[in-house]
Formats: C-alpha cells, sequence, structure tokens
C-alpha cells in the first residue's frame, strides 16, 4: 500500500473504514486519512459514522490493560541474568543461506574454471564452508524469535 | 504509548554493547504494551508476563547482531505474538479460568460501577475469536499500524480490515447494553 495521500473518498469506503477502525481518523490507512478528514468536514452522515464510533471507541478503553512497576523491575534485570551471545560477524553480504550457499557454489565454478585454464589452486571449499556456517548461525539468531 | 523509533534504535546500539541502563529504558517503553496484546491473546496475565520476559530475554541476548530492518516496535511484537501463538497452539482446549483471572487482575481502583465494566469488556475481548482478537489488540489497543498488524498476522490489510470490522461488530451486540446505559 502506498503512503501517498489520495483526496477522494467514498462515504461507503469511509464507513467501511470507521466499521474497522473506529471514530479516530488518525488510526485509518495514511494514505485515506486527508479524504477522509475532508469528508467528514463536510458530510453529516459521516459525522454521524464517526460520532457512533467515538461512543463505542470510550467503552472499548475499558478493556486497556495496564502493568505494574513490579513487572518493570523483573524485566529490567534481565542483564544481570543472562549474557549476551557474542556478535556474529556477517562474512557475506547475502539474506539468506540459500543466496550465500548460490554464491558459494558460483564461486567455486569460477575457481575451477580458472583452475583449468591457469593451473592455478582453486577456491578452497572448506574455507566457503566455514563463511556459509558463519552465515547461516547469524540467520538463526537473527530468526531464533520468529521474528517477521 | 509509542515509543519514538529513532530513540528506539539509538538504545539498541547502546543495548548491544551491553548498556543495563538503556535496557531498562527500552523495557519502560515497550512492557505495558507487550503485556497488553499477550494477556489478551492469552487471557492468563501470568502467562503473558513470561511471554514477554521471554521476548525481552531473546532482544538481551541477540542484541550484538540486531540489525534495524524493522520498527523494535513490531520486532519486539513479532516475538511475543508468535510465542503467544506456540502457546495457544499448545494448550488442547479452551481454558475458561484463564478468563476469569483476566478480567479479575487488572486496574483494582474506581467505582463497583467501574470495575464490572471493566471486566465486562476484558471478558468480551477475551472471547473474540483468536485472529479478530489479535487485530483488535494489536491495532486498536497497541496502534501498530494496519501494515505492521497485517505483516505481523500475514494477512492483507484487506483481510485485517475485515477481521477488524467483525471484531467490532460482535463486541458492539454484546455491549449493547453497556453503551446504552451510557457507558
Amino acid at each position: 500500500m502506498a503512503d501517498t495521500e489520495q483526496p477522494e473518498l467514498s462515504i461507503e469506503r469511509f464507513q467501511a473504514l470507521v466499521e474497522a477502525y473506529g471514530g479516530d481518523v488518525e488510526r485509518f490507512p495514511l494514505r485515506e486519512r486527508a479524504g477522509a478528514r475532508e469528508l467528514l468536514r463536510r458530510d453529516a452522515a459521516a459525522q454521524r459514522l464517526v460520532q457512533a464510533a467515538r461512543a463505542f471507541d470510550s467503552v472499548l478503553e475499558e478493556a486497556r490493560l495496564d502493568v505494574s512497576p513490579a513487572v518493570i523491575d523483573k524485566l529490567s534485570a534481565i542483564p544481570h541474568q543472562y549474557k549476551q551471545n557474542a556478535p556474529v560477524l556477517r562474512l557475506l553480504p547475502f539474506r539468506s543461506a540459500r543466496q550465500t550457499w548460490l554464491a558459494a557454489a558460483a564461486a567455486v565454478l569460477l575457481g575451477l574454471v580458472r583452475e583449468y585454464a591457469s593451473d592455478e589452486p582453486a577456491v578452497d571449499s572448506a574455507d566457503i564452508s566455514a563463511l556459509t556456517f558463519a552465515d547461516d548461525l547469524f540467520d538463526d539468531l537473527t530468526q531464533e524469535g520468529d521474528v517477521p | 504509548m509509542p515509543s519514538d523509533d529513532e530513540d528506539d534504535q539509538r538504545l539498541m546500539v547502546r543495548v548491544a554493547e551491553g548498556d543495563a541502563n538503556a535496557f531498562r529504558t527500552l523495557v519502560e517503553h515497550h512492557t505495558a504494551s507487550l503485556v497488553g496484546h499477550a494477556t489478551r491473546m492469552l487471557r492468563n496475565p501470568s502467562e503473558a508476563e513470561e511471554v514477554v520476559q521471554e521476548a525481552f530475554v531473546r532482544l538481551w541476548r541477540s542484541a550484538p547482531s540486531y540489525r534495524p530492518e524493522a520498527k523494535l516496535r513490531t520486532f519486539l511484537h513479532g516475538i511475543a505474538h508468535n510465542l503467544c501463538i506456540d502457546r495457544l497452539r499448545a494448550r488442547k482446549k479452551h481454558d475458561p479460568d484463564a478468563v476469569d483471572a483476566l478480567v479479575s487482575s487488572d486496574r483494582t481502583s474506581g467505582s463497583i460501577h467501574d470495575l464490572e465494566l471493566r471486566a465486562r469488556v476484558q471478558k468480551e475481548v477475551a472471547e473474540l475469536p483468536e485472529r479478530q482478537r489479535a487485530a483488535l489488540s494489536l491495532v486498536h489497543f497497541e496502534e501498530l499500524t494496519n501494515i505492521e498488524a497485517a505483516k505481523l498476522l500475514e494477512v492483507s490489510v484487506e483481510a485485517l480490515e475485515s477481521l477488524l470490522s467483525r471484531a467490532r461488530r460482535t463486541l458492539r451486540e454484546r455491549l449493547a447494553n453497556v453503551m446504552e446505559h451510557g457507558g
């Protein structure tokens, strides 16, 4: 969804937005806010929709939950209870293990071609394995929490 | 209350260097939102606190390798939400006692009427279907953008809006008598 604002908005779309996001236009998708504000300024039906939604929003606020200072204190003690993992150096500039393997395979292939051409030693595959392992390890660490 | 994203990134640089004070500031910024969402998802405050603890432990331990590819708030909600889903899947059947724990655990100040109203609204939110509950919690209460919430729930923005609409419609019907009496 683009971030550019689109000023025109139908009352039907406005109603759908209110039903989904409630009576606060600031919660609407960014690109539809300007159009929603403009419609709200001039359209009585839009104003009625927002008024009703705001009344419901205020009831919903009752389900907002607080957290006790004790929880904050407990969580703040984590650095004293757990060691940080050592930083993993990303040695190859690739986003995934698959990309890294493809790059390594290409490098080996290139090395074989050069070896045939010049009788020089080819790329040491053990070095590539070490680099790939480090890259996989980085991915494992950063995905440990099922990060979206 | 969402924290400033640039502040978060600066704090993460310090956390990556082992700065416990910076970590505490991040905890202060994000705990209420994470506990709120986890409590709504799990319907059990104790389990919710465990999930948030695990999310912060993971953040602390992996901080030296952290890369700011998303807002930290979204990153943390992603960890906590998935931990919640793991726990919900591990439950073989619905536990009504968990709902009772939620509605009786929070905000003890206020009149009897206020407390009853809070308990009622919290109970109705807790009884929404899981995905509707998650959408409402992330967008309405924790103020993630529609794009962030849709990504986290692995749905399209249109599907997210459908979940939100159904959640609000269900709650409006179930809380109609509360609305009639002026909230």
